[in-house]
């Protein structure tokens, strides 16, 4: 097992690399100068030279890429921002953690939401119930979180009044819960529509096992064989989803985020890609990088763990 | 496959009542449905977006608009505009000029104390128009806006070290002397590189690479109407209410600005009550003038700004005959272009100057369109129906929809003439970059006033060799004309010289004036006194929520 962790992790070194470096060249090579960011266009010549020369931005591109990659290896130290002059490390600590607490919220409602829908659209298979149910998971799937937040905004905050219209910031204190509620809804409609149609596949391959006429014929209650036999067999695949799903929400939803003014890394993003802010461009896809290397690492391992074949098949390969 | 028989009416029953309550979560988080989250006024607070993340705290370094909105509520110079696009006295109580128009010396206002109780001296003034020049700041600007000063750029290039031409008289008087009479100084006085700073209070900020000290927001002091309440980065800003301002306490306790980047959530937020003002997109113009409820919220403010087209002479051979610069002008139907694109709320121009800057003359008529013209002067110039015209290239800023728009119709207008173009959409650095090459035929572009006077327009970006010149335009009478009126210190004979530089510079079109920009703003009928200049919303001294 250990061995095939750290074949795992040995694997996810390169495409970090390879990642960073196809990030740091797409933005040296961006027509934007630099130093008219940090300073601005209308700098004296002197002061962009002085700036060029004190930002390292002189050498040569290799060079700097080199210097960048030891010191994020060495130090943790992923540069400093040419809008903000803060470091990038501040900058993204300050937004994952409200990207974060988007994420698990966001996953807590698809999961509740999705696994109890998919469980019904099973049990009450082919009845107007499960039409309804798929019809309502289809339109989660095939409505996209750009077009769901302003409708939900516009009926719910803009014309009821019953939710404010922003999101929240974990800086700024959770001053009113309720500003938690648009943005969650919107990020986990598209996770839980994915869920409750998972759940369903799976709850109907399940409920179609010997085992489960056994169990009924032993007399089990038949809540106990929905939830004890049938549903606990079918977690399985709908949690790896949930693990993979997790990754895509703690990546920060861009949309999400900037529709909310949710100050988080998905927002970040979107700032620092329209002021050309390099440096906090390279660590965000770095940090984002890392998220869904991380996160399908320890998919990879945990289904090791509960599926010995997953292991043994992947050895083989190796 | 068949329902499973075994399912009871009461699991399923169950089992619905647990996917309701997991599907009502969210409404059922919110408490109590039917409440008004959205709210409304909040007496005394006012309540607006900040469209994009402050860029710095410093007033020495502060260049970009949205920024300076923010900080001219906290810091204050000598001098600032008023509502009629005046400079007036702030920190400074009157000023003298020099009998030879180069010195002046200004009186300062008693009573004037910086947001932590310190009595503002004239030292004070000294040391911010100082620091804004230190090289080790590198501020992008303070050149720009003080560079008049005598030994300004000696001691900004690291060559001196004192600004010879700024003498602190006694505490309460400051003399500023500048290289040559400039009428126009004082408006570049007004730009927060003059705003005045406690030294004690900046050297407990953050060093810049340079080595000097700079201000973020834990040493932010000024002496402006409101302080620094707090700042959330993408969060939000608060200002609350300076009560020791030497002009009294401003109506409003404080003044709420959540960042806000995403245009439409500023305007839910606005429909909400969560916001009192708010940027009113051109896309809502129509569909908000015909809502009786909104359409009374709608406000205009003029702005010093030209939208322009830039004929390149040094780029674009042709360009170098008066009569093809003059045939692009007359193929050019401002009014189409106001109509279709910006929905008939801009101004035609007629002329390089803004409607409202000192020296706007109204009854002035530019180059009209005349199509027929165009062709006929083309023609003259050895290019009938645009024969032989090599292929002009049409560049502007991108990402910028009325530009584009603009330009999309201007392309088809000059094609009836013959005049071959097509369009090319630039990256904002590259194209800034190569309009200051001088690269680039032909540019649809923006130039918005530094400060409000004529100078600022017709000397800055038309004469031989000013940096600001980016069609490489040269006439030596032009120049004669602009210089004169520079350095002329009566005020009725120097709008006169640049009425005379604007006729003249008009005919002879190197530039294409096309339109002045408004802003449009939707304010809720509760917010009163907003006051503002063609360079913006002045500082909210007068505004009140009630």
């Amino acid at each position: 097992m250990l061995r095939y962790v750290l074949t795992r992790l040995g694997l996810a070194v390169p495409t970090l690399l390879a990642i960073s470096f196809l990030v740091f060249f797409a933005a040296y090579l961006s027509p934007a100068d630099p130093v008219d960011i940090i300073l601005g266009q209308r700098a004296a010549p002197e002061a962009k030279a002085r700036v060029r020369h004190e930002w390292g931005l002189d050498r040569p591109p290799l060079e700097r890429y080199g210097k960048y990659v030891v010191a994020v290896v060495t130090k943790g130290d992923f540069g400093r921002s040419y809008q903000t002059k803060e470091p990038v490390t501040d900058f993204i600590a300050r937004g994952f953690p409200n990207t974060a607490i988007l994420a698990v919220s966001a996953l807590g409602l698809a999961l509740l939401t999705g696994i109890p829908l998919g469980v019904i659209a099973a049990v009450k298979h082919n009845s107007w119930i499960d039409r309804f149910a798929m019809a309502f998971a289809l339109l989660g799937v095939a409505t996209p979180s750009f077009v769901l937040a302003p409708v939900l905004t516009l009926i719910l905050a803009v014309r009821m009044g019953w939710l404010p219209v922003g999101g929240f910031s974990l800086q700024e204190g959770l001053v009113d819960p309720a500003t938690f509620i648009l943005p969650t809804v919107v990020l986990a409609a598209r996770s839980s529509a994915l869920i409750a149609r998972l759940t369903r596949s799976a709850m109907l391959d399940v409920l179609s096992q010997d085992f489960i006429r056994t169990a009924r014929a032993k007399g089990v209650r038949p809540i106990g064989v929905l939830f004890k036999h049938a549903l606990r067999n079918a977690l399985s695949p709908i949690l790896t989803v949930a693990g993979t799903t997790f990754g895509y929400l703690l990546s920060g939803s861009f949309v999400v985020e900037t529709f909310f003014t949710i100050p988080g890394i998905g927002n970040q993003s979107i700032t620092a890609i329209t002021a050309r802010d390099y440096p906090v461009i390279q660590g965000l896809a770095l940090l984002l990088a890392g998220i869904f290397v991380g996160v399908n690492l320890l998919v990879d391992i945990l289904q090791g763990f509960v599926d010995p074949r997953a292991r043994v098949s992947d050895q083989k390969a190796i | 496959m068949p329902n499973p028989v075994f399912l009871t009416r009461k699991s399923v029953l169950t089992a619905s009542v647990i996917s309701l309550i997991a599907l009502s979560s969210g409404v059922m988080l919110s408490g109590c449905p039917g409440r008004n989250a959205a709210g409304g006024k909040v007496p005394g607070v006012l309540r607006y977006a900040l469209t994009a993340e402050p860029t710095t705290l410093d007033p020495a370094l502060v260049t970009d608009g949205p920024t300076i909105d923010l900080l001219h509520n906290i810091y204050e110079g000598l001098v600032g505009w008023n509502d009629s696009n005046e400079v007036v006295p702030l920190g400074a109580e009157k000023w003298d000029v020099s009998a030879d128009g180069k010195t002046y010396t200004f009186t300062l206002r008693s009573g004037v104390k910086f947001q932590n109780g310190k009595p503002v001296v004239a030292g004070d003034y000294a040391y911010a128009i100082t620091r804004s020049l230190d090289p080790k700041l590198a501020s992008p600007v303070a050149l720009n806006y003080l560079d008049d000063i005598v030994g300004a750029k000696e001691y900004a290039a690291g060559k001196s070290t004192t600004v010879a031409g700024v003498k602190v008289i006694d505490d309460t008087h400051i003399a500023i002397t500048i290289t040559a009479p400039r009428s126009y100084f004082l408006g570049k006085l007004t730009f927060p590189t003059a705003y005045a700073l406690d030294k004690t209070e900046v050297e407990k900020g953050e060093k810049v690479e340079g080595g000097a000290f700079t201000v973020t927001s834990t040493n932010v002091v000024g002496t402006g109407p409101y302080k620094l309440g707090s700042y959330v980065r993408q969060g939000k800003v608060i200002l609350d209410a300076n009560a020791d301002y030497w002009a009294g306490a401003p109506k409003l306790k404080k003044i709420e600005r959540p960042i806000i980047l995403d245009a439409k959530t500023a305007r839910n937020r606005y429909d909400a009550g969560q916001l009192d003002i708010v940027t009113l997109e051109k896309g809502d113009y129509e569909r908000d003038k015909a809502d009786a409820k909104v359409s009374g919220e709608i406000q205009t403010f003029g702005r010093a700004a030209t939208f322009y087209l830039g004929l390149n002479q040094t780029h674009y051979a042709p360009f170098k005959d008066k009569r093809v610069r003059q045939a692009v002008a007359h193929a050019v139907d401002k009014d189409a272009i106001i109509k279709t694109v910006l929905l008939g709320i801009n101004k035609r121009a007629e002329g390089v100057l803004p409607e409202g800057l000192p020296g706007y003359d109204a009854s002035f008529k530019g180059l009209a369109f005349d199509p027929a013209k165009a062709s006929e002067l083309l023609a003259a110039a050895g290019y009938p129906g645009g024969k032989g015209l090599p292929p002009l290239v049409l560049s502007f800023r991108e990402k910028q929809t009325d530009l584009a728009k603009a330009a999309e119709v201007m392309k088809e207008q000059l094609g009836k003439v013959g005049i071959p173009v097509t369009l090319r959409e630039m990256e904002w650095g590259t194209f800034l970059k190569a309009t200051d090459n001088k690269e680039i035929d032909l540019f649809h572009m923006r130039w918005s006033a530094d400060y409000l006077d004529p100078q600022n327009f017709l000397s800055l970006l038309l004469t031989t060799g000013s940096p600001e010149n980016r069609t490489g335009y040269t006439n030596k009478e032009y120049d004669a004309i602009c210089a004169s009126a520079d350095s002329e210190r009566d005020q009725a004979k120097r709008m006169a010289l640049y009425a005379k530089a604007e006729r003249f510079v008009v005919d002879d079109a190197p530039w294409v004036p096309i339109y002045f920009q408004k802003d449009l703003e939707l304010v809720k009928p509760w917010v009163k006194g907003i006051k503002d200049s063609l360079m913006g919303h002045l500082p909210h001294k007068t505004t009140t929520v009630e």
